[in-house]
């Protein structure tokens, strides 16, 4: 993430990413609701969404994390075998010991 | 010269907050939001943009619908539109290109680089004889 050299743009650019932080934990709760009722499709647009905007917050580990287990939903869509299911709930869990990280690091 | 204006697509606040801070703050641009291709073919036609970017993935009309419905438009179909897009591939990047945008820019993006690269989308353009 290049720093702004406006100091000001950079108090902002820090506020948004706090408060984006401040989400991290919700939209984790939110995907592993969706997982847990096999709401493939929904879980797969919420892990699409938080790999393009993680990143951009500056918290690159979770936006390849989220970029994983879009990868894996697309194929669970398509087989929805219990390997691919299970390789889901690995990403998954990944997914949210970093959103719970970034939220820390992130505040 | 006044500012050029874009216009940001995107179903995710998050994307929308940061870009336009992103083109506002660092590019100087006037920006101008959307969360739906509904609601953006609207806005444009009203006041087409100097430059649309156009999330790819959107639930409803997707990006690529929302460009075909502009270029079918004679109010909108010279605006030129950049792809933002979440795609990785080589050939999804390159199936987006095909479908006649001025850039495809994959999230993440960097918030200084993105107006930098918008701003040379533009001289571009200038270049050409295509500047609106």
């Amino acid at each position: 993430m290049t720093r702004a050299s406006d100091p000001a743009v950079e108090a902002l650019i820090a506020a948004a990413r706090a408060d984006f932080a401040g989400t991290l934990v919700s939209k984790a709760v939110a995907l592993e609701a969706l997982v847990s009722c096999g709401a493939w499709e929904d879980a797969r647009r919420a892990a699409h969404k938080l790999r393009g905007s993680a990143g951009v917050y500056g918290f690159a580990e979770l936006g390849a994390a989220a970029a994983e287990l879009d990868d894996v939903l697309s194929r669970v869509e398509e087989t929805p075998d219990a390997a691919q299911q299970a390789l889901v709930r690995e990403k998954l869990r990944e997914l949210c010991a970093l959103a719970e990280h970034a939220s820390r690091a992130g505040r | 010269m006044r500012p050029r204006t874009i216009l940001v697509v995107d179903d995710d606040p998050d994307i929308r907050r940061i870009t336009a801070l992103s083109l506002e703050r660092i590019g100087g641009f006037r920006v101008s939001l959307a969360a739906s291709a509904e609601g953006a073919l609207e806005l444009a036609k009203r006041a087409p943009p100097d430059l649309l970017l156009l999330d790819v993935s959107m639930p409803g009309t997707d990006g690529p619908a929302m460009l075909a419905a502009l270029r079918a438009d004679p109010d909108t179909e010279r605006v030129p539109v950049v792809f933002l897009t979440a795609m990785s591939s080589d050939d999804q990047i390159a199936r987006l290109f095909a479908l006649g945008v001025a850039d495809v820019i994959s999230k993440p993006f960097d918030l200084v680089a993105l107006p930098a690269r918008i701003r040379d989308i533009f001289c571009r353009a200038e270049l050409h004889g295509v500047g609106r």
